[in-house]
């Protein structure tokens, strides 16, 4: 493995590791979701650092470069990644869902509710006119018959 | 008996208000419930203004959320049958009471109103051999035989509207490969010839990737999924 490409993960790893503390930090990662990253970072320093486990590991396994078995590794876990964001995309969606459907059927319910109040609300006020007016103190203002359904 | 019609609608300002107003003319016994999918359109305006009968969601879900919510309600109203109506006017609402008929006579889960079941050929190309790929694969996985799988109009009994309804369940849509997963746990699946017309407004969603992307979805549930379910 060469020199260069020991370099170049180093530094990598060292982007990734500064976007992640600086995502975790303005509120814009999760912890929970930081942790892969993190791991990767420190996959990446890992094999830098100690190029000799890499190419143990290619020699087992005959690899022709113990670059190529780096390159596999940083593939596999990414593919890890894809999947597992497949797959919670997936639970998102029915969440974001159900809760589209609960908020809908809940502002239904609220909406018959006002209607329902409204029709009381408008009886009441046509009964307490009508009793004004059979004691005879009804000035004709507001007529029951007008604000009855 | 109490029956609910369920008009899912996505953007259907041309028609929804045609299609419910000879559906409540020629179904007086029938409730019925507009699910307004988040339409972008004036679908949830009309639909107040003339004070019809209609649960809005806040946002675009899909074809299978907005059936679902309907179900809900309808669990929760405590209805006995569900049928799903379209907004866009291909259904005729002449077959809804024949159709409740039907399903309590036959004590069916679902009814499918078949536009093939009297011998009519499907129509030659694309959505035929769809049509018939998947009346193909529900025979050879479930043993049922169903001529018109993707019929939009059908009515579901009350243990569809616990299963659709449930908190538990999961990536349950109105489709085709519902109704093989139905006939193959031991469900009952039966269709009554009727017809249907042309969408009378609105815009099909069914353009080649949404095509490629149904076919796929349900002959892949059909074929695979249905077992681990």
């Amino acid at each position: 493995m060469s020199v260069a490409l020991r370099i170049l993960l180093i530094v990598g790893a060292v982007a990734v590791f500064a976007i992640i503390c600086k995502r975790v930090k303005s509120s814009k990662m999760q912890i929970m979701d930081s942790i892969y990253w993190i791991v990767l970072a420190a996959v990446l320093i890992l094999n830098a650092v100690f190029p000799g486990i890499a190419i143990t590991l290619a020699n087992a396994f005959g690899f022709i470069s113990a670059s190529n078995f780096v390159f596999l590794i940083i593939i596999g876990l990414l593919l890890v990644k894809e999947f597992s964001n497949s797959a919670d995309i997936s639970v998102l969606k029915h969440k974001v869902e159900e809760l589209a459907q609960e908020q809908g059927l809940d502002d239904y319910d609220q909406a018959v509710q006002g209607e329902r109040i409204g029709r009381i609300e408008r009886y009441e006020r046509a009964r307490r006119g009508r009793e004004a007016g059979k004691a005879g103190r009804g000035h004709g203002a507001d007529d029951p018959m007008e604000t009855g359904e | 008996m109490r029956v609910l019609a369920l008009v899912p609608a996505f953007n259907e300002e041309e028609c929804i208000e045609a299609t419910i107003s000879s559906l409540v003319s020629t179904c007086p016994g029938v409730d019925y419930v507009i699910v307004n999918d988040g339409s972008s359109d004036d679908t949830r305006a009309i639909c107040e203004g003339k004070r019809m009968n209609i649960v809005s969601l806040p946002v675009n879900t899909g074809l299978a959320s907005g059936f679902r919510c309907g179900m809900k309600y309808a669990k929760r109203h405590g209805y006995d049958a569900v049928i799903q109506f379209d907004a866009d006017g291909q259904h005729l609402p002449e077959y809804v009471l024949p159709m409740v008929k039907r399903l309590v006579e036959t004590d069916a889960d679902v009814v499918i109103a078949s536009r093939y079941l009297d011998g009519t050929v499907r129509p030659s190309g694309a959505r035929g051999a769809g049509s018939r790929l998947i009346t193909w694969l529900i025979h050879v996985t479930t043993g049922a035989t169903v001529t018109d799988p993707t019929s939009g109009m059908r009515i579901y009994g009350r243990r569809m509207i616990d299963m659709f309804s449930a908190p538990s369940s999961f990536d349950i849509a109105p489709e085709p490969d519902t109704i093989a997963l139905v006939a193959r746990k031991g469900g009952k699946v039966v269709e009554m010839q009727a017809r249907m017309r042309e969408r009378q407004g609105g815009e099909s969603y069914l353009n080649l990737v949404n095509v490629l992307r149904y076919m796929s979805r349900t002959c892949l549930s059909i074929i695979l999924f249905q077992f681990l379910r």
